[in-house]
């Protein structure tokens, strides 16, 4: 991703004042959360549900 | 100064009329006066308030006797719990003047067993951005070694009970934050079931990944402190309705016969631990089994796919809380805590419902385990503590637990001391149960605790 397409996403998300005064920051996190995408293994059956809020340890 | 007295003794003491909720007190804050200028584990020191109490408990235990185990005793809270009419800092410029009005859930059931408020306690910045030097309050120290990292984020009640100047704390936990500082400070914390404990009152980092829980010197205090805490509430949308227990009922009940899966592969081929941190783990599994465990290998999803799900999660969700300021006052955070909580404004819609997908088949996976053994063994901490003002070792060795997995799937979990390194840090192992088996687990606990008794601060 290049720096004017960094800049265009952090103020999209609100944080302008994060990326004038933290663009190192910025850059870190914007880089970070992609990772995350690959981060685990996506369910292979494409109807499951997700598990509600709140309903782990549910018997 | 003798020897800190636990919870449990205390209140047998109390009860006993052999020591007055005064007298302990009294005790607490001579050693809070003699190690917090270098532990900085009180954030908010209340001990002319607890004096009150404690005078009032003293007249009335002496009168009709105690109304709980907790009654006159001292209990510190993680500073992102709310304590009627003083602040919640969450440790944080942001909330400096966050005055509450009522009492957390936790603390109105403690206060309603007679317990004592003489502290707020350091936290890392939002129960997750620490430990950091450029907050209005110091991060707290490792009270083993004051060099060194207590863990975190509950890291002022890993330190307070540690040390001896509380004997009982309650901490929270969202990817470990109740098990780090035990592990690292040589004491027991405990996240239970999620819902069995009330959050209504706690500020939060992931609604569907924290958990208040105990942290105390032995598992008989926790047992006790646990079962003054748990139980439903309507106002918590992740309360469970549970019925109330006493967690203490099976501390006896020894390790003969019990089923435990050892989770060998988070601690040896996952995240290696350190040498020292590996062979304790491993020991702990030898001693269990000479106890009359049945000790035997389980396997489980890779650590990464729990830590993945867990960080998602805990992202997608502390975003969204911290939205507003991250937006407005980013600057306001500690540098640390900002770019923990800034890659939660990025992750994606569709990541996070992957990762809650993903979420299910992991609990499947957990509980698959659990149809075959009561309890599982594995990793807490990868590594002793390192030194505080070692920010590459800090940021190298956060991420190297096996915490995280029990958060992702709610299982109650216990860290527990096991010996101590060579460097003279404490080494911990983690015992897991099923859900609602909270007072189970502590049974074995119990029993790793007789077996293998640990080493209190000196």
């Amino acid at each position: 991703m290049t720096e004017s397409e960094m800049e265009a996403l952090a103020k999209a998300r609100g944080l302008a004042v994060a990326w004038r005064d933290h663009p190192a920051d910025v850059r870190e996190a914007i880089e970070g959360a992609a990772r995350l995408a690959t981060a685990f293994t996506r369910c292979a059956d494409a109807a499951m549900e997700p598990i509600p809020p709140y309903a782990v340890a549910r018997p | 100064m003798s020897a800190p007295l636990g919870l449990a003794d205390a209140a047998r003491a109390i009860a006993a009329k052999q020591l007055s909720p005064v007298e302990l007190l009294a005790d607490c804050k001579a050693r809070s006066d003699a190690l917090q200028p270098t532990l900085n584990a009180i954030l908010l020191p209340l001990w002319d308030k607890a004096a009150v109490a404690a005078k009032a408990a003293e007249g009335e235990i002496a009168a009709s006797g105690p109304r709980s185990p907790l009654h006159g005793v001292p209990v510190g809270l993680k500073d992102i719990i709310d304590l009627e009419g003083e602040v919640t800092t969450c440790h944080s410029k942001i909330l400096l003047e966050n005055r509450r009005g009522r009492d957390a859930a936790v603390v109105a059931k403690l206060r309603a067993a007679g317990a004592i408020f003489p502290a707020k306690l350091a936290t890392h910045e939002f129960a997750i951005g620490g430990p950091a030097f450029d907050l209005p309050f110091p991060p707290a120290r490792n009270p083993w070694n004051t060099a060194h990292h207590p863990g975190g984020s509950s890291s002022g009640s890993g330190s307070a009970v540690a040390s001896g100047m509380l004997p009982a704390a309650l901490g929270t936990d969202t990817g470990g934050s109740v098990r780090h500082p035990a592990s690292h400070c040589g004491i027991v914390g405990l996240k239970p079931t999620y819902g069995l404990v009330s959050r209504r009152g706690v500020f939060p980092l992931a609604f569907t990944l924290d958990h208040v829980g105990p942290m105390t010197r032995s598992v008989e205090d926790c047992a006790l402190l646990l079962s003054a805490i748990a139980g439903h509430d309507a106002g918590d949308p992740g309360s469970a309705d549970h019925p109330v227990e006493d967690f203490a009922r099976l501390l006896g009940a020894g390790l003969k016969g019990l089923r435990i899966g050892f989770v060998r592969h988070f601690f040896e081929q996952d995240q290696p631990a350190e040498a020292e941190m590996a062979a304790a783990i491993q020991n702990a599994a030898r001693v269990l089994a000479a106890e009359g465990a049945v000790v035997r290998d389980v396997v489980l999803p890779p650590l990464g796919e729990f830590a993945g799900v867990n960080r998602t999660i805990l992202l997608s969700e502390a975003g969204a809380i911290h939205e507003p300021w991250l937006r407005e006052r980013p600057g306001d955070y500690a540098h640390v805590t900002r770019r923990r909580l800034l890659p939660g404004a990025f992750v994606s819609g569709p990541d996070y419902v992957q990762a809650q997908r993903r979420r299910r088949e992991l609990i499947a996976a957990v509980e698959a385990a659990f149809a075959e053994v009561d309890i599982l063994l594995t990793a807490s901490s990868m590594e002793a503590a390192c030194r505080i003002d070692d920010h590459e070792a800090v940021e190298r060795t956060y991420p190297r637990q096996a915490r995280t997995p029990f958060n992702v799937t709610g299982h109650p979990a216990v860290a527990l001391p096991a010996g101590l390194s060579s460097a003279g840090m404490p080494l911990s192992i983690q015992l897991i149960g099923r859900y609602f088996a909270d007072a189970a687990l502590l049974g074995a606990a119990a029993g790793w605790e007789r077996a293998h008794p640990w080493q209190k601060v000196a």
